[in-house]
């Protein structure tokens, strides 16, 4: 079993003209069991900064972040990042994209790459192995990326924004494919999003960050089953779930991160 | 309704060389340039066809591009390796950037008296000056290409537990590579070029630059231009090359 | 909207270079109280490519001292690094009079040019030498067997050690020479890369500078003089024997001045070709300043030199060494 665990964190970045601004004030956080927690807010609520605060990508000023796990080793983080163009390895192979880690790892090659095989046929079976990344749609990448999150078995998997820049059926595919990928071995999740359906589908709790105060505002339980698919957008827990992250959001006083069309037809 | 292509692209290829020596041809026929100073294509390309098939150009060929390669393998090697250096380091890359700037736009052949000083006065000197010429675009350029690498790759690498020289291998000197190769391929290119100036400016016993400056000294313009041609050539074929190789070994550049 | 702008001040300076060329006569001024002198001579515009040393004093003085403005000329001098780029300029129709050397006279006629003519010699020149490092070795002429001798193949550097090796009882072949530029051969000996040089000027006075007492300087006035000639087109001249007429005086007024007043001949050339006064005093005497044109001489000295360029240079050896009776004038020197 593994946590995650940010008590008292203070963080804060410097502006354009010296001035600074605090981003998470006194912040708390806790996932200790498997689970896919959305994290949503408006933009400088520290939604990336949390992610990258659990990477060890950054530090906090003052506080404490910690993953924890039971197993023996070094903690294993996986990331995915919204521009997948710009992380992913254009020179290598899907496969050996996908292998990166394991390779850093110190893993043989055969072994890593049957690893990355595997995956591949196992949850994204049209994607060819021997392919550069760049000829892949967006979509396709951002599965390479996601395989490449997971095959080091992470203790915890980090995904921030990762369907922002893809289109509206490459996105639904992500969600459904990382939902298969939850779902064959489950660990805790961070899911940064900005979309408010796509956060609720994917999500058991979802987690409203304030801009204004730094902190986590609210928990969101969502009680839907799963497997979850698109077909639940409709459901009542859906709805009902929906409309508590858009009153955040709206009282946030940042529009645009709402789910508009949605709250159009919001009865 | 679909446009159709009045020549086909393939075909596009190879039309402006042929068209190029027709435009000479049209000059030359009708005497818009002395024939004193510009003889036919046809004079240029017969006697380009002679000194190949005869081979009597072949030592002059053969040293000029034994000095320009030698000049400029030095010159990639040391580049490539102090260009990586001042991209990762950034307080390297402060002081080195200027001065290696400063010296791109020198006129190499101009500061001919001190690589002799260095190299005396034979094949050394010139090989210098094409080293003195290729080394800053190749450092500049490899250090622009590691300074441009993604931070988000970079930080990639770490999350999987890459140590700082790993960041290094597995990324950063890949994504580096096609600027760097940019920089080789530019140098290359300038190689030949000062290679043949230094030639024709410091006098050489053997080399292309002599044989073009003493065809033009004597009036023995067949022979200058089938030069020009020969140098033209080599200088396609080499980019040619160039541009073979980053397609195979640089896939990913521009993509 | 940059370039725009670029494009208008590049057009503001074209229009202002164009109206300032095409100035008309009548916009010189006139002197006080002459409202009933006679209208002023047409002036004729005309250029002269020509090399920018000592060679071109009596066009450099003819300018200077209006010479050539009380000729009716007004001539615009384009210097160029060698007499070789006057000649070709001189082909191609964009100079009028060129100052061009003898062996720019023999290379032309082997690539069939029979438009040009030398209508006057300027000077002779015996400023050929070959300076040598005593350090290597050298104090005679007869040291040079087996030294480095740097030459610059197919110019008078080559003409002149070939003939003085064999005034000394040498042969060209006795010597390790070695194809270098002036500049190269300067830098060479000083250097120590070489043993001997066969320049001209300034480069053999730069290395006694230089040299010290190491320099040894070996002169043979007779073994090869240099021409500066004044060279025109055929087509060109049939239809301007005024202009060429006017030029030639003007220059036979250069030379009385350089004779009568040597010293401000040489402050004046020196200024112009911006080499230093007492450099251009020291070599002076190597040149004979003035205006002629001895058939017969120039025809021999081009002829043997036709005859040495199929003799030595490469891809000359199967060219019939051609007839230069076609290529002098001497009408308007007599």
């Amino acid at each position: 079993m593994s946590s995650v665990t940010l008590n008292g964190v203070f963080k804060s970045y410097q502006r354009a003209g010296d001035s600074e601004c605090v981003v998470l004030r006194d912040f708390k956080l806790k996932l200790d069991r498997p689970e896919i927690l959305a994290l949503v807010g408006p933009n400088g609520a520290g939604k990336s900064t949390v992610l990258h605060l659990i990477a060890k990508l950054t530090e906090p000023e003052r506080g404490s972040v910690s993953v924890t796990t039971e197993r023996e080793g070094d903690v294993q983080v996986g990331y995915v990042w919204q521009n997948y163009r710009a992380s992913l390895l254009p020179w290598l192979s899907v496969t050996d994209n996908i292998a990166f880690g394991l390779k850093l790892q110190g893993r043989a090659k055969n072994e890593r790459r049957k690893i990355a095989d595997d995956l591949l046929k196992r949850f994204a079976p049209r994607i060819t192995p021997a392919q550069k990344c760049y000829e892949l749609s967006g979509g396709q990448q951002q599965m390479v990326s996601i395989l490449r999150s997971i095959a080091r078995l992470p203790d915890v998997l980090l995904l921030d924004e990762p369907t922002s820049a893809l289109d509206a059926s490459a996105r639904w595919g992500i969600v459904h494919h990382l939902e298969e990928i939850w779902a064959s071995r489950p660990l805790p999740v961070i899911y940064v999003c900005h979309d408010v359906d796509e956060a609720v589908l994917v999500a058991d709790r979802i987690a409203l960050l304030s801009r204004r105060t730094g902190q986590v505002a609210a928990i969101i339980e969502n009680q839907c089953e799963r497997p979850r698919s698109a077909r639940m957008l409709a459901s009542s827990e859906h709805v009902r779930c929906r409309r508590e992250v858009l009153d955040f959001l709206l009282a946030e006083g940042d529009f645009e991160n709402g789910n508009a069309a949605a709250k159009k037809n919001d009865p | 309704m679909r446009h159709k292509d009045i020549v086909p692209r393939s075909v596009l290829n190879f039309v402006g060389l042929p068209l190029l020596l027709a435009v000479w041809q049209v000059v030359f026929s009708l005497k818009l340039c002395n024939p004193t100073l510009l003889p036919s294509p046809g004079a240029a390309l017969g006697r380009l066809w002679e000194i190949l098939v005869t081979g009597n150009v072949l030592p002059d060929l053969g040293i000029t591009l034994l000095r320009m390669a030698i000049g400029f393998s030095l010159a990639a090697v040391l580049g490539v390796a102090a260009g990586l250096l001042m991209g990762v380091y950034q307080p390297l890359y402060r002081v080195l950037a200027p001065v290696v700037d400063f010296f791109r736009s020198l006129p190499v052949t101009a500061c001919y008296p001190v690589f002799v000083l260095l190299a005396g006065v034979n094949h050394a000197s010139k090989s210098l000056m094409v080293f003195a010429a290729a080394l800053p675009i190749i450092m500049l350029n490899t250090s622009y290409g590691v300074r441009g690498v993604s931070p988000i790759r970079a930080q990639m690498a770490r999350l999987f537990g890459a140590s700082t020289p790993q960041v290094f291998l597995h990324v950063t000197i890949w994504e580096a590579a096609p600027q760097i190769w940019i920089g080789l391929r530019t140098a290359f290119s300038l190689s030949l070029v000062v290679e043949i100036v230094a030639e024709m400016f410091a006098g050489t016993q053997f080399g292309i630059g002599q044989r073009l400056f003493e065809a033009f000294n004597t009036y023995r313009t067949d022979e200058l231009y089938a030069l020009i041609l020969l140098t033209g050539g080599l200088g396609y074929m080499m980019n040619l090359a160039f541009a073979l190789t980053e397609r195979r070994l640089l896939h990913w550049s521009s993509k | 909207m940059k370039t725009k702008s670029i494009l208008n001040l590049i057009a503001a300076f074209a229009i202002v270079w164009l109206t300032g060329c095409s100035k008309s006569d009548t916009d010189t001024p006139k002197a006080a109280g002459a409202t009933n002198a006679p209208a002023p001579m047409a002036v004729t515009k005309t250029t002269l490519t020509a090399s920018k040393n000592i060679w071109s004093t009596l066009p450099i003085v003819a300018k200077q001292q209006g010479f050539f403005q009380q000729e009716g000329l007004d001539v615009q001098i384009n210097y160029v690094q060698a007499a070789k780029l006057a000649m070709d300029a001189l082909v191609a129709g964009s100079t009028d009079f060129a100052n061009v050397v003898d062996p720019n006279v023999a290379f032309l006629a082997f690539s069939g040019n029979k438009d040009v003519v030398v209508v006057g010699t300027i000077v002779k020149s015996h400023d050929s030498a070959i300076v040598a490092r005593k350090s290597a070795g050298i104090t005679s002429p007869q040291d040079l067997k087996g030294k480095k001798l740097g030459v610059l193949q197919g110019t008078t550097s080559q003409i002149f050690a070939e003939r003085f090796l064999e005034k000394n009882g040498l042969r060209y072949a006795d010597v390790q020479a070695q194809n270098l530029q002036p500049v190269a051969i300067q830098t060479a000996l000083i250097e120590k890369q070489i043993d001997a040089g066969s320049v001209w000027q300034p480069f053999v006075h730069n290395l006694q500078k230089q040299l010290g007492d190491d320099a040894v300087v070996f002169t043979a006035p007779d073994a090869y003089i240099g021409y500066m000639n004044v060279a025109v087109r055929k087509e060109w001249v049939g239809k301007n024997e005024a202009t060429v007429a006017a030029y030639i005086r003007a220059l036979r007024k250069a030379e009385a001045f350089v004779a009568k007043n040597t010293d401000a001949a040489q402050a004046l050339v020196a200024t112009e070709i911006n080499l230093g006064p007492d450099i251009v005093k020291s070599i002076w005497s190597q040149y004979e300043f003035g205006l002629g044109l001895d058939k017969a001489a120039l025809l021999k000295v081009v002829t043997e030199e036709g005859q040495w360029i199929k003799r030595t240079q490469p891809g000359f050896e199967s060219k019939e060494v051609p007839d230069y009776s076609g290529y002098f004038d001497d009408r308007f020197v007599r």
